[in-house]
C-alpha cells in the first residue's frame, strides 16, 4: 500500500483523514460517512459526486461544524487547515474559519437566505462580523461585491429583500456574501441543482472566473457529470459514505478503475452524435446504512461482483500516483476477463 | 403515421389582476403521431407543464382545439368527459412525493381509474398486480402505503397509475427531474419498454437535454409559452437553428472533460423577462444576439425550415 496523500505536488490547503459522521435516530445508529480522506489543493476544482444519500454533504457540513450534535456525532477523523484541526477547533488566528477562510454555497438559495433582511445587509453582516468594517464601509463593499457577481444595478439591488430577485440572481448573491471575506476555500454544495441549464451555465462561468482571480479552491458537491467535467480538476466518487474512487478529472472519465464510477457513466446519455446507446441503468439501491455492508458496499449491484467482495472490505489499488480505487478486481489474482471497461493501470 | 393528437392555436392565459394576464402559453400548434414521442424542453416557467396539461383538459383553454383522433376536445372539460378520455389520455406527474394520497395504498392508487372500467373487484385485483409486476414492483406491495417506497418506486407507482387505463397517449410531466442519475436511467428503460410493448405515444417534457434527446423522436423547444423550434430530436439537438435553442444546448454541459475544455462559454445574457402582458415582437428579441429591427415589432411564426438534415419548423425571422 503506498501513501496517496504522501507523493501530492502541490501543499494541500485542506487535508481530511478517515472522517466518520453517525446519525442517531429511531431507527438505530446511521453511519453515514464511513472513513473518508482526500485534499483540497489550492487554486483547484475537486469535485464530490454521488448519489443522494451517499453522504456527501454531511462531509462537508461535518468539517464546517454545521451538522446538528446531537443527533449528529463525528465519531473519528480530522481536518487539517494551516496546520490546524478545524473539527477540534474552528478558529485560526482568533477568526473562526467559516464565513472567513472558507465560504459555503447551498442548493436552494430562496431558502438559505433571511428572508427579512435586505441582500446588501446581508452581505455586509460577513464584512462587519470578520473584518470590523463600519456598516457604511461594509455596505459600499457588498455593493461592489455584487457588481463583481455581475448583478446589475447593484446599488439598488442591494436594498432589495431576496423575494424581488428571481433564483439565478439569489445564487450570485449567495456567491457574493461567500467570496466577500476572499475565503482560501469555497464549499459549493449542489450550487446549480434547483436552476435552469442556462443559468447554471452562467453561474457555472461566474465560478470559474472568481477562481481564476482569486486563486481559491473550489470544492463542489453535484452529481451532475457535466457539471464536473465543466469544472472539476479532481474527483472523488463517493458511493454510501466512502470514496470508492479517486483521482483527475481525465482519470475518472477516461480511466474509470471502480464498477460504480462506470455504472454512473452508463447511467447518463452522452451527447455524442455517433452513439445513440442504451442507457445501462444500475439495477437496485444502495445499501441500508442502519447495517452497513461489511464488504464492499456496492457489491449488491455491482454487475462484476466476486465472492470475496461479500466479505471483504475493499483494499484501495492504486493505479498512479493521484488515482485510487477501492474495488477488489484491481488484485493481481482477480480474472482480467471480468469488467472489460475496467481500467486497470498502465500496462508495462 | 398518421396524426394522433393535433394542437392547434392553443393558449391560456391566466388573469392575475386587473389588466394583468400571464400568457402562460401562446398560439402554439403541435402535432403528435402515432407511436411517436415528443420531447418538449424549455426553462422553468416556459409553459410545458401547462401545455401538457391543456392536451388533458386539466386547465382550460383560453383559445384554441385540439383533436384527438379528429375528435375534437371540450374546451372545458366536465367530469364526464374526464371519465371518458380517461382510457385514452393519462398523464405521469413530476412529484412522486406530493402526486400520491399518503392515504390511500399503492393498490388503491393504481386501482382507482379500473372503477371507470370495471366493477369486478377480482379482475380488478389481477389487473392491479400484474401491471405491478410490469413496472418492477413486488405483486404483494399493494397494500402498502406510499411513504413505505422510494422515489424511483413511487414513480414506477405513478406510472402503473397511468397506464393501467392502457391510454393511446400519456403526457409525461418532468417523470425524472426528482430523481437519481441512476434511478433515472431505470425509469426512461421502463418507459422504453413499455412504449415498444404497447405503441404508446407520449409528449415527455423534461429540462434535462441530453436526456430528452435520448428519449424523443421529435423535440420542441418553447419559450415564454411560444415554440420556438420542432424538429427531429438528433437535428434540433446538433443543429439547433434558432438562436434560442443554440444557447440551450450549448448550456447543457457534457460529461466529456476533452470536449467541456475546448467548448465556447455560450450563457445566455440577462433573465427571462416577466410573461405579464407581453406585446408583439419575438420573446427573445431582448436576450438574442443576432436579434434584427423586426423581431422587435412582429413576432415570427413558427414555419418550415429545410436543410440538409432535413425539415424543422423554426420561429425566427433570421429563416423566413
Amino acid at each position: 500500500m503506498t501513501q496517496t496523500q504522501a507523493v501530492e505536488d502541490d501543499p494541500a490547503i485542506l487535508t481530511v483523514n478517515n472522517l466518520h459522521v453517525e446519525f442517531d435516530t429511531y431507527g438505530g445508529i446511521v453511519k453515514a460517512v464511513r472513513g473518508v480522506s482526500f485534499n483540497v489543493r489550492p487554486g483547484k476544482t475537486l469535485a464530490i459526486v454521488g448519489e443522494s444519500g451517499c453522504g456527501k454533504s454531511v462531509t462537508v457540513q461535518s468539517i464546517m461544524g454545521l451538522i446538528p450534535m446531537p443527533p449528529g456525532r463525528i465519531t473519528s477523523g480530522s481536518a487539517f487547515m494551516e496546520g490546524v484541526d478545524i473539527i477540534k477547533q474552528r478558529i485560526i488566528n482568533g477568526r473562526d474559519i467559516r464565513g472567513d477562510r472558507v465560504g459555503m454555497i447551498f442548493q436552494d438559495p430562496m431558502s438559505s437566505l433571511n428572508p427579512t433582511m435586505r441582500v446588501g445587509d446581508q452581505i455586509s453582516e460577513t464584512l462587519h462580523v470578520h473584518r470590523g468594517y463600519t456598516r457604511k464601509q461594509a455596505f459600499a463593499r457588498a455593493v461592489d461585491l455584487l457588481a463583481e457577481t455581475h448583478i446589475p444595478e447593484p446599488a439598488t439591488r442591494a436594498r432589495q429583500y431576496p423575494f424581488e430577485f428571481s433564483g439565478g440572481m439569489l445564487q450570485r448573491a449567495m456567491i457574493a456574501m461567500a467570496i466577500a471575506c476572499e475565503p482560501s476555500i469555497l464549499i459549493a454544495d449542489e450550487p446549480t441543482t434547483a436552476i435552469d441549464v442556462t443559468t447554471q451555465a452562467q453561474i457555472l462561468d461566474l465560478l470559474l472566473e472568481l477562481q481564476h482571480k482569486t486563486k481559491m479552491a473550489i470544492v463542489l458537491i453535484t452529481h451532475n457529470l457535466g457539471v464536473v467535467a465543466r469544472m472539476a480538476d479532481d474527483v472523488a466518487v463517493m458511493y454510501a459514505g466512502e470514496i470508492v474512487e479517486r483521482g483527475s478529472t481525465d482519470d475518472i472519465f477516461y480511466r474509470a478503475s471502480h464498477p460504480y464510477t462506470l455504472g454512473l457513466q452508463g447511467a447518463m446519455p452522452c451527447n455524442d452524435p455517433e452513439r445513440k446507446q442504451g442507457l445501462q441503468p444500475i439495477e437496485g439501491t444502495p445499501p441500508d446504512m442502519f447495517a452497513a455492508p461489511i464488504g464492499c458496499a456496492y457489491y449488491a449491484r455491482c454487475p462484476y461482483a466476486m465472492r470475496l467482495c461479500a466479505e471483504n472490505y475493499p483494499q484501495k489499488f492504486p493505479l498512479n500516483p493521484r488515482h485510487y480505487a477501492n474495488c477488489w478486481l484491481h488484485h493481481d489474482s482477480a480474472p482480467l476477463e471480468t469488467a472489460p471497461k475496467l481500467f486497470r493501470g498502465e500496462t508495462p | 403515421m398518421s396524426v394522433l393528437l393535433e394542437a392547434r392555436h392553443v393558449t391560456k392565459h391566466f388573469v392575475i389582476g386587473r389588466k394583468q394576464v400571464v400568457h402562460a402559453v401562446d398560439d402554439v400548434s403541435l402535432d403528435v403521431h402515432e407511436r411517436e414521442i415528443v420531447g418538449l424542453v424549455g426553462e422553468s416557467g416556459s409553459g410545458k407543464s401547462t401545455f401538457g396539461k391543456l392536451l388533458l383538459g386539466l386547465h382550460d383553454k383560453t383559445y384554441g382545439e385540439v383533436f384527438f383522433k379528429g375528435e375534437k376536445l371540450p374546451r372545458r372539460y366536465k367530469s364526464s368527459d374526464f371519465q371518458r378520455y380517461a382510457n385514452h389520455m393519462q398523464m405521469i406527474f413530476q412529484d412522486p412525493y406530493s402526486s400520491l394520497d399518503p392515504r390511500m395504498t399503492v393498490g388503491e392508487i393504481i386501482g382507482e381509474g379500473l372503477r371507470n372500467d370495471t366493477s369486478d373487484p377480482v379482475v380488478a385485483r389481477e389487473r392491479i398486480s400484474d401491471w405491478l409486476s410490469r413496472v418492477g414492483l413486488d405483486p404483494d406491495h399493494g397494500s402498502r402505503y406510499p411513504h413505505e417506497f422510494s422515489g424511483g418506486q413511487r414513480q414506477r407507482v405513478g406510472i402503473a397509475r397511468a397506464l393501467i387505463m392502457e391510454p393511446e397517449f400519456v403526457v409525461c410531466d418532468e417523470p425524472i427531474s426528482a430523481l437519481d442519475v441512476s434511478v433515472q436511467a431505470q425509469v426512461v428503460r421502463l418507459l422504453g419498454e413499455l412504449k415498444s410493448s404497447f405503441g404508446l405515444t407520449m409528449l415527455f417534457i423534461a429540462h434535462d437535454l441530453s436526456m430528452v434527446r435520448y428519449v424523443s423522436d421529435r423535440m420542441a423547444v418553447m419559450y415564454q409559452g411560444s415554440l420556438m423550434e420542432v424538429g427531429p430530436a438528433d437535428n434540433v439537438f446538433f443543429n439547433p437553428k434558432h438562436p434560442y435553442t443554440a444557447v440551450l444546448i450549448g448550456s447543457n454541459p457534457s460529461p466529456d472533460p476533452k470536449l467541456e475544455r475546448q467548448r465556447q462559454t455560450m450563457s445566455i445574457k440577462g433573465e427571462i423577462a416577466s410573461p405579464i402582458n407581453i406585446g408583439a415582437g419575438c420573446r427573445y428579441a431582448d436576450r438574442c444576439s443576432e436579434v434584427m429591427d423586426v423581431c422587435r415589432s412582429m413576432t415570427p411564426p413558427l414555419l418550415p425550415v429545410t436543410d440538409a438534415a432535413g425539415e424543422r419548423m423554426v420561429a425566427c425571422h433570421l429563416y423566413h
